[in-house]
């Protein structure tokens, strides 16, 4: 974001060189093009059913891939992902923008997803989805084919991690959380946010450099 | 290393980011947005249900409330029109009532005009035309009051300017002919005219105030009246 800010702000590019010279008038513009995540659900709730549209546009393939990692079951997945949207349109009207948005999607999402546990208990996160494999055109068989099976340990490692170190793992990869936010989400204090983050980031990387011996 | 580098691995978000690639099935997108559209709509529905019946009902409301102020306000405005035409209904009403079959007796149509009537209507259609005339006898003085308030007005708003001055004189003559035609008629109360010498007394007072014309109407109503009166014992 940040990359992309600069980026545009660089006087090599003549189109935002007018910009540059009128901040506030570039920041206004960059608002009104890309409304607050808050402020769409904010819209929604005044029944402006295109920014409840633009919201989920946003969010849902993130929330998706998050509640498909963490079931480990497309259907468990979509039961999930539906529930999730369905709380959020609930509280369009006592949505209050105290946090920001993300926090409070993924903490509807991480809720629905223990409850769904709860509800049923021969649930098992054990099933290793299968890797939806997209090629470079220009990429060497050997190069794509090593590439699929660092995925394939990607996938496996991910399913066999504790369901708290995944869960941490899959909030700051997907929603882009901080520990802090994944401490509010998981509702545990930061330093255990961070550890199962920790742990779970070693894993994954050791699954990935080291495939010998896992196998 | 520090700590925060522990939990973000470029390698291990690039590799993961390789293998997320799923995307939300288009069935759950429909679902899901449909889900969104209804509650929303919902929500304005039942506000759209109420509103514009609401709306209709303030509409109705409002325009009854304004006819009824203005028929009011008409009304209270319009009571010396009411009074006038009274007078001019009332010998209209009366025509309706078939006139005494008499020689020489004019018409009730007739009798509705002052002057004749006060010239040569029977006693009896005179009666009827001084009751209406009484009618108005209460807007007579309103009309004086007025008349004069409004002369008084005129002239303090004329000033010097002899052009204006003289247009409200002439206007206040005029008025003040019209008042003294409206008031030569009460002069002789019904007390008055209870009795022939009393009646004549104010003839005479008629006479003195150089009120000719009230005065020969009112004798010939007292003659009409009082047969037996003999004037010129009277004068002497």
């Amino acid at each position: 974001m940040a990359a992309n800010a600069q980026s545009l702000a660089s006087p090599s590019n003549p189109s935002t060189a007018a910009l540059c010279s009128k901040p506030a008038l570039a920041y206004a513009q960059a608002m009104a093009h890309t409304p607050d995540d808050s402020a769409l659900m904010l819209r929604y709730g005044d029944g402006d059913v295109q920014a409840f549209e633009m919201l989920y546009r946003r969010h849902k393939d993130a929330i998706y891939r998050y509640l498909l990692r963490l079931s480990g079951h497309r259907d468990s997945a979509d039961d999930i992902f539906q529930d999730v949207w369905g709380k959020i349109i609930k509280a369009r009207e006592s949505y209050r923008p105290t946090a920001k948005f993300t926090t409070f999607l993924y903490r509807v999402a991480h809720n629905c997803f223990i409850d769904y546990v709860r509800r049923n208990k021969r649930h098992s996160t054990n099933t290793v989805l299968e890797p939806e494999l997209h090629s470079d055109p220009g990429e060497s068989v050997e190069m794509a084919t090593e590439r699929r099976l660092a995925r394939e340990r990607l996938e496996i490692a991910l399913g066999t991690l504790p369901e708290e170190q995944r869960d941490a793992f899959l909030l700051h990869e997907e929603g882009g959380l901080s520990v802090d936010q994944i401490a509010t989400v998981t509702g545990c204090n930061r330093e255990t946010a961070k550890s199962r983050l920790r742990y779970a980031v070693a894993k994954l990387r050791n699954a990935i450099d080291e495939p010998a011996e896992r196998s | 290393m520090t700590t925060e580098s522990n939990h973000n691995d470029p390698r291990v978000s690039e590799a993961y980011k390789g293998l997320a690639t799923e995307m939300t099935p288009p069935e759950l997108d429909r679902k899901i947005l449909a889900m969104a559209a209804g509650k929303s709509r919902s929500r304005y529905g039942v506000a759209r249900a109420w509103v514009r019946p609401v709306a209709w009902a303030a509409t109705i409301g409002l325009s009854l409330a304004i006819v009824l102020e203005i028929s009011q306000l008409g009304y209270q405005a319009t009571p010396q029109l009411d009074a006038d035409n009274r007078t001019q209904r009332e010998p209209a009403k009366r025509s309706d009532v078939p006139a005494p079959v008499q020689p020489s007796v004019p018409t009730a149509k007739q009798a509705s005009s002052p002057p004749a009537a006060a010239e040569a209507a029977p006693a009896r259609d005179v009666e009827l035309d001084t009751d209406s005339v009484t009618v108005s006898d209460d807007f007579v003085a309103d009309d004086m009051s007025m008349l004069r308030e409004a002369e008084e007005q005129a002239r303090s708003r004329a000033g010097s300017d002899p052009a204006t001055a003289a247009a409200v004189e002439a206007l206040s003559f005029g008025a003040a002919t019209t008042l003294e035609k409206k008031e030569q008629v009460r002069y002789c109360d019904p007390d008055l005219r209870s009795s022939a010498e009393t009646w004549y007394t104010c003839i005479e007072d008629l006479r003195a105030q150089g009120l000719a014309d009230a005065a020969e109407s009112e004798l010939v109503l007292l003659l009409t009246e009082f047969p037996d009166f003999e004037e010129s014992k009277q004068s002497r």
